[in-house]
């Protein structure tokens, strides 16, 4: 059973887990300026979590310093909410990563074989695989690692953090779907009415 | 007609007794009423011979200039623009009226322009006007929408127009409204919805004094449309007889073309020759002299599906005028050339075409949302396909074009000919295809000349095939009472006592293939 000192300064796990989460963004296409500012959100969402988890709790000796006394594991650094629900959490993140790979993996390999395909010419509206159900599988598979962090390991930046990120990946994917219509026309519309924008049925 | 009647005569009483300035006031305090029926020739034709052009007031001539438009005479029309002063136009109503009609007459080929005067006739009146004017500059911003083939932008300007026309009770208004957003919103495919919102008009209108409900025949035009489009040509002729007669009968020609096209193309898929023939001889009487390419186009089209291929030298000069229009024009020519020269091709009687254009003419389809034109078209492309060995390429097709029936609901597109791909369309959707394969069975059974029912040539088929009664029974879902029923009926009609001698003689009549 890891001791929570040790943690804190494992630097090669704040790599790792940096370097995993990251690699997500390479599954998603840069093809404009603008994906670039959610992405660099995103990234500094996993940089907060792997240092805080596995660096240096520097928020929890933030709070402490301010507030005059530590906070209760659980509470703001450690596995989340750890003397009420155990480690659920950590379990969930497994889940909400594992499910999100998927998403992503899925969206990705539509994408690229049908709107980036090179040899057909031009690209057409990707409907098939998680695209049959919701319009921005990578934006979805982004906002499940992130929450999915927050669950193992939710500290002070990261919930600050996540309404903005999650806002900024909001109006990226309404921007894309103005930029879809201008090149689809009335076929992206009627998918639109087809589809639902993160979640398959909800929203 | 009444009030139409009153109104017409009090219009003729004035223009022979009174001064100038009154017969001015009257048009101005009455607009509504010049506009609010089919009667707009004939009021023209009152107005024709007053000289307009002197008069200082602008609504008059505004007036004057639209009647001219509507009743179709376009030389009165740019006779009259003409004396219409830009500057001198007072008030956002009279701008907009004007703003409108400049977007049907001005004369350029810039279809941009003619946009920008219809939306600038909106924009320049207050967002809450509800009024006569605002109704019809939505009325003109739609129909140049539509032209420009932004369907669901001008199908909600029209649904504006119609909740307007409809406030004012101005019933021949709004209803034109209604058809034109209902007849925008079925080629976005939104066939349910444009079934239910005609036979909500049609329940309404049946409350009205019989001198309107005449009007609302009309929405049995999109409402047979949409029926065609299911492959429910029976119910869809009914309907579209209706509009038909209605159309005809207030001289809407405006209307003509389309609800002709369907109509025929509703025979055709019964093979009602009768049915066809009249509507052939019908759109050479009202068309032939007009010298439009589209309506002439839209009459060659329709010789073509009505003739049999053995005579193929009377309709040589159809094929060929198909032909000159799409060398003329190549990838901008109309909808209508590119799926006339396909059919030809299928049928071998013009080779001109290639799958290249129709991959072309399927991308901007998609992108403007014509879903049904899209669905024939997919299927055109399917069978060149597949005649040329790639199956491939033909399943896809098939596969898009059934997924549109899924969506939409329609096909009537994949019965217009005896596809050779259909055997594919077994494996990308077995229901559309047994339907398919029952329906076009069913639509000939209509056929005045044939034998057998449409039951009858389901099990003649299948005892064709070697089934015995049992295994009959289980494919079509009926007792082995009723099969049997069914064979003596068979074999009576024709002529026959045993099986092997009912299959050659159904083979030979050609009741199966």
């Amino acid at each position: 059973m890891e001791t929570l000192q040790s943690h804190y300064h494992q630097w090669g796990a704040v790599l790792f887990f940096t370097v995993v989460y990251a690699a997500a963004l390479l599954f998603v296409p840069f093809y404009k300026k603008m994906d670039r500012k959610p992405a660099t959100a995103y990234l500094a969402f996993v940089l907060a979590f792997a240092i805080e988890m596995h660096g240096i709790p520097m928020s929890m000796y933030l709070i402490s310093w301010f507030a005059g006394k530590s906070l209760p594991e659980g509470i703001l650094w450690g596995h989340t909410l750890i003397s009420q629900i155990g480690y659920t959490g950590m379990y969930l993140n497994i889940l909400c990563a594992a499910t999100a790979l998927l998403i992503i993996g899925n969206g990705w390999y539509n994408i690229y074989h049908q709107y980036w395909s090179k040899e057909s010419g031009k690209g057409k509206v990707v409907k098939t695989g998680v695209y049959k159900y919701i319009r921005h599988p990578q934006y979805t598979g982004f906002m499940l690692l992130t929450v999915g962090m927050i669950l193992e390991w939710a500290t002070l930046p990261m919930l600050i953090m996540w309404p903005f990120v999650a806002w900024m990946y909001y109006r990226l994917a309404r921007k894309e779907e103005r930029d879809m219509v201008r090149e689809f026309g009335e076929e992206y519309i009627m998918y639109m009415k087809k589809t639902k924008r993160f979640i398959p049925f909800v929203v | 007609m009444e009030n139409e009647q009153k109104f017409h005569e009090a219009l003729q009483k004035l223009i022979h007794t009174a001064p100038e300035e009154s017969i001015y006031d009257f048009m101005e305090k009455n607009t509504a009423a010049f506009f609010s029926t089919p009667g707009i020739a004939a009021y023209y034709q009152v107005l024709k011979h007053v000289d307009i052009s002197a008069s200082k007031r602008s609504m008059p001539k505004l007036i004057k200039a639209w009647l001219a438009f509507l009743s179709g005479d376009n030389a009165g029309l740019y006779s009259i623009m003409k004396y219409i002063d830009e500057a001198a136009l007072s008030g956002v109503h009279e701008s907009a009226f004007f703003y409108s009609l400049k977007a049907f007459a001005v004369i350029s080929d810039d279809y941009a322009e003619r946009l920008k005067y219809a939306k600038l006739a909106v924009d320049i009146l207050p967002e809450k006007d509800a009024g006569l004017f605002m109704a019809n500059a939505k009325l003109t911003y739609g129909q140049l929408l539509a032209g420009a083939d932004r369907y669901r932008q001008a199908a909600e300007q029209f649904s504006a127009a119609h909740r307007i026309f409809y406030d004012m009770d101005l019933h021949f208004l709004a209803m034109i409204a209604l058809v034109n957003e209902l007849l925008n919103r079925y080629r976005l495919g939104e066939i349910p919805a444009v079934i239910d919102a005609c036979s909500r008009a049609l329940t309404m209108a049946s409350s009205y004094k019989e001198e309107t409900q005449d009007y609302w025949n009309i929405v049995h035009l999109p409402l047979g449309i949409c029926y065609y489009e299911m492959n429910k040509c029976n119910l869809a002729i009914r309907h579209l007889k209706l509009a038909k007669a209605s159309i005809d009968h207030m001289k809407l020609f405006h209307m003509h073309g389309l609800v002709e096209l369907y109509l025929f193309k509703a025979y055709y898929l019964v093979k009602d020759a009768v049915g066809m023939e009249e509507i052939v001889k019908d759109t050479e009487a009202k068309f032939g002299h007009m010298n439009y390419i589209m309506t002439d186009l839209i009459v060659s089209m329709l010789r073509l599906m009505s003739a049999e291929p053995e005579g193929s030298q009377l309709i040589q000069s159809d094929i060929e005028l198909f032909e000159v229009e799409y060398m003329k024009n190549r990838e901008n020519t109309q909808d209508i050339v590119v799926e006339v020269l396909a059919f030809l091709k299928l049928r071998g009687l013009s080779d001109l075409i290639t799958t290249e254009p129709l991959v072309k003419k399927l991308e901007k389809l998609r992108f403007t949302g014509m879903v049904p034109t899209q669905q024939q078209f997919l299927i055109y492309l399917a069978e060149l396909h597949y005649r040329e060995n790639r199956q491939k390429e033909a399943l896809e097709c098939l596969k898009e074009a059934a997924q549109l029936f899924r969506d939409y609901g329609i096909c009537a597109a994949f019965c217009i000919l005896p596809l050779r791909s259909l055997n594919l369309l077994e494996k990308v959707d077995r229901q559309l295809y047994r339907m398919l394969a029952g329906d076009i069975v069913g639509n000939a059974a209509a056929q005045p000349g044939a034998l057998l029912s449409a039951r009858e040539k389901e099990i003649m088929q299948l005892i064709a095939k070697g089934k015995n009664n049992e295994e009959i029974s289980k494919a079509l879902f009926i007792g082995i009472g009723t099969i049997k029923w069914h064979i003596n009926h068979i074999f009576s009609k024709l002529e026959v006592k045993n099986r092997v001698q009912a299959i050659e003689k159904a083979k030979s009549l050609g009741e199966i293939s």
